[in-house]
């Protein structure tokens, strides 16, 4: 049976993201926007927009606490870029804390914008490691982009501009400031939809 | 401030200027003219700020020359909030175009609001950093926009007018052309690229994909959560609100509701609760009636 991987639908480029699952052929994407449609999901992916956007919507009708249910359930979950600012532990703007409470599905701080404004996005070479001894070269496009610091202990770095982590995992839980559904490499949708194949068998 | 070590790094580029766009699909994007009101935006759900003088509304019935806002309302705009700020350049005026984007705007709209600059020309955006938006009133004007550069492009309707019939006549007719294209034999795209004033290999992708190559969005009258639902239902991707939240009885409700009803665009028992108790809608006005030359729609070449 194809597994449902849910892409949180409130605001951003998550039709990208649905496209990019519809191309690996075991997967069944699903758009998800109302409370009642996360129960069934195997995996989900919280794409980018507008942190600030996402944070508003989810809290106004009542989606922040499904996720975190869904979170709570250790299903395997990704954010991108604005995604990935809703689900680190600590928010900051310019250095200051922001008083937004994000989900806490990884140990990290995330510097909004920490790359700077649009004319500072760009396009770069991030290496990745998604198996030990494998690297490879993804094409990361970094828009507004959160910048990652004080990496908990249990967070693993899986990919890296330069030497700072911009890919990082923390038991079920994937987060990259760049956007790998702006792209027409499916390596990293791959490489999420295979950890949610060892969770089910973890389960099984 | 790229941060990026001894990495290179490409900046500007297509993808980077489109992927900005993407990321505001599904949203609202609202006037402001100045931080307080940015703030409101922002708390109600926005996902940008569009930085301006004067709302569309009052450039009507004030006239005289709408141009690029003061740079000093503009900082204190990004200064206030997270979100991504837009401000307007004048059609044709690079120069105010190249004063936006050294301030750090995240866009600019090359508007038909302010009053142009070049009676003939736009601005050559692909030369610029900071990505634009366009409006348009057909596929030809879409796409000779796109040719030039633009990452977003957005209809005309009739700015505040709080009157969404423009705005549906030219989404409508775009997204017609697109239809008519994907359905045209390849030898008579040429024909029709002539037809629109539209360059080539734009006519012939359209024809290929049956969309067009960047974001679609909505501008240009709404005034109301019902007027974005009727966008979103049409084909826009996104909604661009003028004088339709601050010209409203209660800027703060009437920015939340219009937020909501871009994510529940097609869900009318949700748009009925969205929109109860608003307060009065922004005043507005007939287009019918409106003499050609009050028209802002018209500016564009």
């Amino acid at each position: 049976m194809a597994m449902i991987v849910g892409v949180l639908g409130i605001q951003g480029a998550y039709t990208r993201h649905v496209e990019m699952l519809a191309r690996l052929g075991n997967v069944s994407p699903r758009t998800v926007r109302f409370a009642d449609e996360f129960d069934d999901l195997d995996a989900l992916i919280i794409p980018g927009g507008e942190s600030t956007t996402f944070t508003i919507l989810l809290e106004r009708w009542g989606l922040r606490d499904r996720i975190i249910a869904f979170l709570n359930s250790g299903r395997p979950i990704w954010g991108t870029c604005a995604g990935a600012v809703v689900l680190c532990s600590r928010i900051l703007d310019r250095n200051k804390e922001v008083d937004i409470k994000p989900l806490c599905a990884v140990d990290v701080a995330v510097e909004r914008n920490g790359f700077g404004r649009q004319v500072d996005s760009f396009e770069a070479d991030v290496k990745i490691e998604l198996a030990p001894g494998g690297s490879a070269i993804f094409n990361g496009v970094f828009i507004r982009a959160p910048r990652f610091s004080e990496l908990g202990k249990a967070v693993k770095a899986l990919g890296w501009l330069g030497q700072e982590p911009v890919m990082i995992e923390h038991g079920n839980a994937l987060l990259t400031s760049f956007h790998p559904e702006l792209t027409d490499d499916t390596t990293i949708h791959r490489y999420f939809v295979g950890k949610l194949a060892d969770a089910k068998e973890e389960v099984v | 401030m790229s941060g990026s070590g001894n990495t290179d790094t490409r900046k500007a580029t297509y993808l980077v200027k489109v992927g900005h766009a993407e990321m505001l699909k599904g949203g609202v994007i609202m006037d402001v003219t100045n931080a307080e009101q940015a703030v409101i935006a922002e708390k109600a759900g926005a996902v940008s700020v569009m930085a301006l003088e004067r709302v569309p509304s009052d450039i009507r019935k004030e006239g005289g020359i709408a141009r690029m806002a003061d740079p000093e309302i503009i900082y204190a705009i990004m200064e206030a909030v997270s979100i991504p700020v837009m401000a307007k350049c004048r059609i044709g005026h690079f120069a105010e175009a190249q004063i936006l984007e050294g301030m750090g705007v995240d866009f600019v709209d090359e508007s038909e609001v302010l009053t142009p600059a070049d009676e003939s020309n736009h601005v050559y955006k692909h030369d610029f950093k900071v990505p634009f938006v366009c409006g348009c009133r057909n596929l030809g004007e879409a796409l000779r926009r796109i040719g030039e550069g633009a990452a977003l492009i957005r209809t005309k309707g009739e700015a505040g007018t709080g009157n969404i019939v423009e705005a549906v006549r030219h989404m409508r007719r775009v997204q017609s052309e697109i239809k008519m294209l994907s359905q045209m034999d390849k030898h008579e795209l040429m024909a029709a690229a002539k037809e629109m004033g539209a360059p080539f290999h734009l006519v012939e992708e359209i024809a290929g994909t049956g969309k067009l190559p960047v974001p679609n969005f909505a501008a240009g009258g709404v005034a109301t959560p019902a007027d974005a639902s009727l966008m979103m239902q049409l084909g826009a991707e996104s909604v661009f609100v003028g004088s339709g939240v601050f010209k409203s009885e209660s800027p703060e409700l009437m920015a939340k509701a219009i937020t909501d009803a871009v994510l529940y665009f097609d869900q009318p028992d949700k748009l009925a609760e969205i929109s109860k108790g608003l307060g009065k809608a922004m005043p507005g006005l007939d287009v019918a009636t409106m003499p050609e030359n009050e028209r802002l729609a018209t500016r564009g070449w």
